[in-house]
């Protein structure tokens, strides 16, 4: 199935002259059943021409600027598209180049009401990334290093306007942009190594917020016998961002025994914001319980966030089967900002506000670990982490006491693990933590947790493997008003068997999720439960039939999700592929898959679509 | 300060410029090239077409006409008795042995400085696990799906990032050979750059905000969302907006409690009977932090 999940892009074989394989196609949807803008906000392909994927590689006989050129490409005129283009000369350069395209589509609540199909927060939106790096004298000592990158958002949406005790539902326009540079140097030597780097990058954020014919919004019920509304309305956001960058790594290896390596990043980005909101209606002045007809607001503000972060290890080996690491790690952050805003009500000014907040977060970690091997094929691990911090951030609207509340971390985790390797075919990897600590930050964080994570891989002959995998994490936090208790826990298996003609490939996972937490509602004060459950059962199956010399094959599978509890849902997506030859290096493609959700309690996002592909595959 | 970058220019390509010089290793038990593709022609092959093939055509590091014992070790030995035994074999030493012989070269390189925090090196998972040699590997996706087939299988739910659709990777977030973020969390453009792998795409969400949500700072964005897959559209961790806001925001303990865990008082008082403030975040549309509303409401 893996081979048919991840569409590994089919690389040509070397030569000295272009080569170029593509596929290029045509998608029909024939039938589509139930909620469309659910079946968008899953999987989103669509009808039309497509250039589903291609690649090339060119490799100039005696060119002194250029060993190969490679280009990969996948998705163009389908929702998600890249492009990879990657270029080198041994010991002069190495250039890529990478481009994204992701359109997001979600029109469905974060929770549900089964009663109301319109998310109030949506998002039909495109995302672009695209990055160039240079590395300048790869292998050699002195490697200089260049890179430059974007990534945007920009496209349409809803997100609700909220003005005193109502929320309005309004047309966003989404369009924010981040521009990131760096460059730097890395000094290569035998026994050690430097790299020095800095960057930085500009970011702004001019998304808006439009309401232009009268809106009741959500609140259904009059206020003091008046129905809140608004008539006209706008948000309009302009942030604009900066940050500098500095980072240093060192590694030196004195003695083949012992090995040192330090880091230090210090990062200070810094965001500038103007704020305006213009509001006509019929609006509630929460403060002084006054009806308005009319609320304008202006706001500049500024914040900082210096943060500073080091770490350090060394690694002895002092004997041949023994080695033992010390690491330790520290970042410290602050967050300080201050705002400054102006409101009218009906043509008349408030008084100024003036507000700032502050966030400090530092954190450290200790960790020794030590590996003995016991033996050629078991070698058995230990350690032990000690983790410890504070944090101060703004008390809540409806908290009293000091303007900020601490909150620490402490904790410490006990490591053990093994590799076992009793036949070179079999390897089983097992580790486990078990972690104990007396103060966290919030209530669902880790604090007395045990996890295990074990892996067996099992090749039991030349194109069979299995695998299996079982992991378990348990967390609980027994301090009274918290009582938290949650476990996770997910084992599966794994099948490969590969011969020239034939190959099956079929994964099977089991996971079960289970947290219970007790709060207090926050009007009335009553206890709620919150009892989270998630059993699930996941399954992937792919088997290829491929034609004699590698000129065709016939692929039927698909995957399967269907879980219970909380949220029970059925994900299913049969698979067929077909590719046949037609003429040297022409082959006709085909491929059918149905896409199908269901969910128990939210039946209205129910979809099925069936997507047919015809296209052709050209080159080898 | 143009004689200076002139100056650091020169340094940068003249240094080294000339071919790397070759040691003689007559007599030191090594066979050569040459002799290794007679037997191993496929290897030698494959070889020649990776970056690896530069230690051949351009002599890197001393090793021209010896590329293939700068990792395999020397190779005369195994030549004349034509036993393996006499050899390194990477697929069947230990992954220490194996490592041992890759890192000889490589780990002075920057996306290695935190290996010796990473996963892969405590669980003892070789260079060899995920790289190929003789040949290029696959995309890595598959071929970090070849042991991580549990994630594999959070890959398939409704709500997951389409890293099916070739778009994204793996090491878009994480970096396989470690690194001070938790769980391997590669920073921004492979800079380590102080935030999570996820605002690599998700700039938006970058900041600084004037009014931060501390969870997302302090616990990062794993606190409130299943980054491989979930059945919640938005790829929560719980089937209710309420239920993941109000664990945190719980009213209990009380104010002053010893335990002092953050934001344990709810920040409004709603009624949780209406399906509107079942859904906190339509109103606190700001979650991730807000550049104007300490409420996160703008």
């Amino acid at each position: 199935m893996r081979r048919a999940l991840w569409l590994a892009i089919p690389m040509v074989v070397w030569g000295q002259a272009p080569e170029v394989t593509t596929e290029v196609g045509y998608r029909v949807l024939p039938s589509t059943r139930g909620d469309w803008k659910s079946y968008r906000s899953v999987d989103n392909l669509a009808e039309g021409p497509r250039l589903l994927q291609f690649a090339g590689a060119w490799t100039p006989a005696g060119s002194r600027g250029l060993d190969a050129l490679r280009v990969t490409g996948s998705g163009w005129g389908d929702p998600m598209n890249a492009l990879h283009l990657t270029m080198d000369k041994a010991g002069l350069y190495r250039f890529t180049f990478g481009y994204r395209n992701m359109a997001y589509f979600n029109a469905l609540p974060s929770f549900a009401n089964p009663l109301n199909t319109f998310s109030q927060r949506s998002f039909d939106t495109r995302q672009r990334l695209w990055n160039a790096d240079l590395d300048l004298r790869p292998g050699k000592r002195l490697q200089p290093f260049l890179s430059l990158g974007r990534q945007s958002g920009n496209g349409f949406g809803v997100s609700p306007i909220v003005v005193d005790e109502n929320s309005y539902p309004a047309a966003s326009a989404i369009d924010y942009g981040y521009l990131q540079f760096r460059g730097g140097v890395h000094f290569d030597a035998e026994r050690w190594r430097i790299t020095l780097e800095q960057g930085g990058g500009r970011f702004h954020d001019d998304t808006a917020l439009r309401i232009e014919e009268r809106n009741t919004g959500n609140r259904l019920l009059p206020y003091f016998g008046r129905r809140l509304a608004l008539d006209r309305a706008t948000q309009a956001y302009t942030v604009t961002g900066q940050n500098v960058y500095s980072s240093a790594e060192v590694t030196v290896s004195p003695w083949r025994w012992v090995d040192f390596t330090g880091q230090f990043f210090y990062s200070q980005p810094n965001s500038d914001v103007r704020f305006s909101e213009n509001a006509q209606g019929t609006l509630l002045w929460l403060e002084t319980l006054r009806f308005v007809s009319g609320q304008q607001s202006l706001v500049t503000g500024y914040a900082n966030q210096p943060r500073t972060s080091g770490a350090g290890s060394v690694e002895v080996r002092p004997w041949s089967r023994v080695r033992i690491l010390e690491s330790w790690q520290t970042t410290r952050m602050h967050n300080a900002a201050t705002l400054a805003g102006l409101t009218t009500l009906d043509q008349r000014a408030l008084p100024g506000r003036s507000e700032g907040d502050r966030l400090v977060w530092n954190e450290s970690e200790q960790q020794v670990q030590a590996w003995v091997d016991v033996a050629k094929f078991l070698t058995l691990q230990g350690g032990h982490r000690y983790l410890w911090g504070d944090a101060r951030v703004r008390r809540g609207s409806l908290s009293t006491g000091p303007a900020q509340e601490a909150g620490r971390l402490r904790r410490h985790v006990g490591l053990a693990g093994f590799v076992l390797r009793p036949a070179a075919r079999l390897t089983v990897n097992a580790n486990a933590e078990v972690g104990r600590g007396d103060r966290t930050y919030f209530r669902t964080s880790l604090q007395n947790y045990e996890r295990v994570r074990v892996r067996a891989r099992y090749r039991l002959a030349d194109g069979w493997q299995a695998s299996g995998h079982y992991h378990r994490t348990a967390n609980g936090n027994p301090t009274p008003g918290v009582n938290l208790r949650f476990a996770a826990q997910q084992a599966g298996a794994s099948v490969q068997w590969t011969r020239r003609t034939v190959s099956v490939t079929a994964d099977y996972a089991r996971s079960t999720l289970w947290n219970d937490l007790v709060f207090l509602e926050p009007e009335r004060y009553a206890p709620l439960r919150s009892l989270y459950r998630d059993n699930a059962h996941t399954g992937a199956l792919a088997a290829t039939w491929n034609w004699p010399k590698n000129r065709g094959s016939v692929t039927v599978g698909g995957s399967l999700f269907r879980s219970a509890g909380s949220r029970p849902t059925r994900y299913y997506q049969p698979l067929a592929r077909l590719l046949v030859p037609v003429r040297k290096q022409v082959q006709l493609l085909g491929e059918w898959r149905q896409v199908s959700l269901g969910q128990a309690f939210y039946a209205n996002e129910a979809f099925g679509v069936q997507q047919i592909t015809i296209g052709l595959r050209l080159g080898r | 300060m143009v004689k200076r970058l002139l100056l650091l220019g020169a340094l940068a390509f003249g240094v080294g410029a000339a071919p790397p010089p070759q040691r003689d290793r007559t007599g030191a038990g090594y066979a050569g090239t040459e002799a290794c593709v007679a037997c191993h022609e496929e290897q030698g092959k494959g070889y020649a077409k990776t970056r690896h093939g530069a230690l051949e055509r351009e002599g890197g590091r001393g090793w021209k006409d010896y590329s293939c014992e700068a990792c395999h070790g020397p190779g005369q030995k195994h030549g004349e008795a034509a036993e393996a035994k006499f050899i390194l074999n990477h697929a069947k030493a230990t992954p220490k042995e194996a490592d041992a012989s890759c890192l000889g070269c490589h780990k002075n390189q920057a996306t290695h400085a935190g290996r010796v925090h990473g996963s892969h090196s405590a669980g003892q998972v070789g260079c060899g696990s995920c790289h190929g040699v003789h040949q290029e590997k696959p995309a890595p996706a598959s071929t970090c799906a070849g042991c991580h087939s549990d994630m594999v299988a959070q890959f398939l739910r409704p709500h997951a990032h389409r890293i099916t659709r070739g778009t994204v990777e793996c090491v878009d977030c994480h970096n396989p050979h470690g690194s001070l973020e938790r769980a391997g969390l590669r920073g921004t453009a492979r800079t380590r750059n102080h935030e999570p792998g996820c605002l690599n795409c998700h700039a938006d969400k970058r900041g600084p905000f004037a009014f931060e949500h501390a969870p997302m700072r302090l616990e990062g964005c794993g606190s409130c969302h299943e980054p491989h897959g979930s059945a919640n559209p938005r790829m929560l961790n719980r089937a209710e907006v309420m239920n993941l806001c109000l664990e945190c925001h719980a009213n209990l303990p009380a104010p002053g409690n010893r335990t002092g865990t953050l934001g344990a008082v709810a920040p409004g008082t709603h009624d949780l009977r209406l399906p509107l403030y079942r859904n906190c975040t339509s109103c606190h549309t700001k979650i991730h932090g807000s550049h104007v509303n300490r409420d996160f409401l703008r």
